[in-house]
């Protein structure tokens, strides 16, 4: 694993705009950087695969018993909730999507640092906007990316599975460009999976005091929402989900694994997994540097790295986490976002900055293989 | 068998039009609207057209509805069919929005 730096196509900005890419250079800030990439062997490469499908497996065991136990309190989840959640996983509901953010320095085990299983961005970039780069910058290297391929497919066999369903509705936050073109991006490969699409902002849901509606009055069959489960369960109609009159994308189930409060779950059930760093509700519970995180904290929000014997903010809203501090390369600390589809892992997406937590201004760097 | 890890083309159907072509307004102002449910056609019909008459749909689930109105006799628009003409109904159903989407005003909501 190395980093690389070369000289960025001279039309790159016309050419990742032209794939959706319009917020590049948010605020003046560079977003997309490709005046460097990220090189990695194809056993390296293999590891980050093998660790990803192993983290994944880790978390739905954690869920089956999570919610045989009953145990949804640590993680935030109100107690009315609880029983529609459970459904939700005993029914096997489908899940699509998911971005485990790994710590790989190219030699020692990937480390999970969180599961983004419910809103994962940056997809865009990964599955698209930097394959088109290797076409044109890397020609005859390979990348770890069949984001694209694996999401269509999944879309498909959704397709196939539910034939009764006629639509698929995107919604999110239309006024934030990255969540928009997220939200299109997905829309776009459902599209090619199959379905008949529509989107709507998440303000302009409706509730007809049965089902939720859209802005025809018509009734949502299926949501893919670019937005929160701790959110929605907490606004005005979140007491209708419920209901369950609407198919969710992701599924209910997600919410256990969305939240930092998985990581010190995931340890107490595996132990000294390779893959796993030591967490712990309480400060105390790790020994040594750590990283303090907000149970519902997003983007590197609120993230604060604490050292020997210093102490925490408390609460039960935070967890510790074992500091594993990220690789530097030319000063640039480097983050794998690692991408799950359909249960999979599909590919991944290199975030990197100079500071050492990765935020939602980290740049997103190209990668590839050999 | 193909040993590469990455798509084999990746295309894209949607994306690359200008922003917002796509999106609609990002905010909607919340307004009640209200359909009123009749146990048959007949009663529908006896306050709005045949063409504003629909059967209720979905599991357990049986009568009429007419059209949408607005709940607010003050801001209906021209086009706005009202509550009917005997506005004697056996029920109103109403549908609200709004109930989604205030944190995501104060917050990112991708992780």
């Amino acid at each position: 694993m190395r980093r690389e730096m070369l000289p960025p196509r001279s039309d790159w900005r016309q050419k990742v705009e032209a794939l959706g890419l319009d917020f590049h250079t948010p605020g003046g800030e560079p977003y997309w950087w490709e005046a460097a990439c990220y090189a990695f062997s194809a056993g390296e490469i293999d590891l980050i695969e093998d660790a990803t499908d192993a983290l994944h497996q880790l978390c739905l065991e954690a869920v089956d018993r999570l919610v045989a136990a009953g145990d949804f309190g640590r993680q935030h989840i109100p107690e009315p909730f609880w029983s529609w959640v459970a459904a939700s996983w005993r029914r096997r509901d489908p899940d699509l999507y998911g971005r485990f953010d790994l710590v790989f320095d190219g030699s020692s085990p990937p480390k999970m640092l969180e599961y983004n299983a419910d809103t994962p961005t940056a997809l865009l970039e990964a599955a698209v906007v930097q394959w088109y780069w290797l076409e044109e910058v890397k020609p005859g290297c390979d990348q770890f990316n069949s984001i694209h391929e694996k999401l269509i497919s999944a879309w498909a066999e959704q397709r196939r599975l539910h034939p009764q369903t006629s639509r698929v509705d995107f919604t999110g936050v239309f006024d934030e460009p990255e969540d928009l073109r997220t939200l299109e991006y997905m829309r776009d490969v459902c599209g090619q999976g199959g379905w008949p699409t529509a989107q709507l902002d998440i303000s302009q849901i409706g509730w007809n005091g049965r089902c939720f509606t859209d802005l025809a009055e018509h009734t949502i069959e299926a949501l893919f929402k670019l937005y929160p489960w701790e959110w929605m369960l907490r606004e005005n109609f979140g007491e209708h989900l419920r209901a369950d009159c609407t198919a969710f994308i992701e599924p209910p189930w997600k919410m256990l694994l969305s939240n930092k409060a998985i990581l010190p779950i995931l340890w107490e059930m595996f132990p000294e997994h390779p893959n796993l760093l030591p967490a712990s509700f309480q400060r105390d519970g790790i020994r040594g540097p750590c990283v303090e995180k907000p149970v519902h904290g997003r983007e590197g929000a609120e993230v604060r790295l604490l050292g020997a014997g210093e102490a925490g903010l408390g609460g039960n809203d935070r967890i510790y986490q074992a500091k594993c501090p990220l690789p530097v390369f030319d000063g640039m600390h480097a983050l794998i976002g690692s991408w799950v589809i359909d249960g999979k892992a599909a590919g991944m997406g290199m975030r990197e900055d100079r500071a050492q937590v990765t935020t939602n201004t980290s740049r997103f760097v190209p990668h590839y293989f050999r | 068998m193909d040993p590469r890890k990455r798509s084999n083309i990746v295309l894209l159907t949607l994306l690359g039009l200008p922003f917002g072509a796509i999106a609609v307004a990002n905010s909607f102002p919340g307004e009640e609207l209200r359909r009123n449910l009749y146990p048959d056609r007949a009663a529908c019909e006896r306050d709005y057209s045949a063409q504003q008459c629909e059967q209720r749909t979905g599991t357990n689930i049986t009568g009429w509805h007419g059209p949408y109105y607005s709940a607010n006799q003050a801001t209906r628009a021209g086009g706005d069919p009202g509550p009917g003409r005997t506005g004697a109904p056996a029920a109103i159903e109403t549908s609200t929005r709004g109930g989604f989407g205030n944190f995501g005003r104060a917050g990112h909501a991708g992780s």
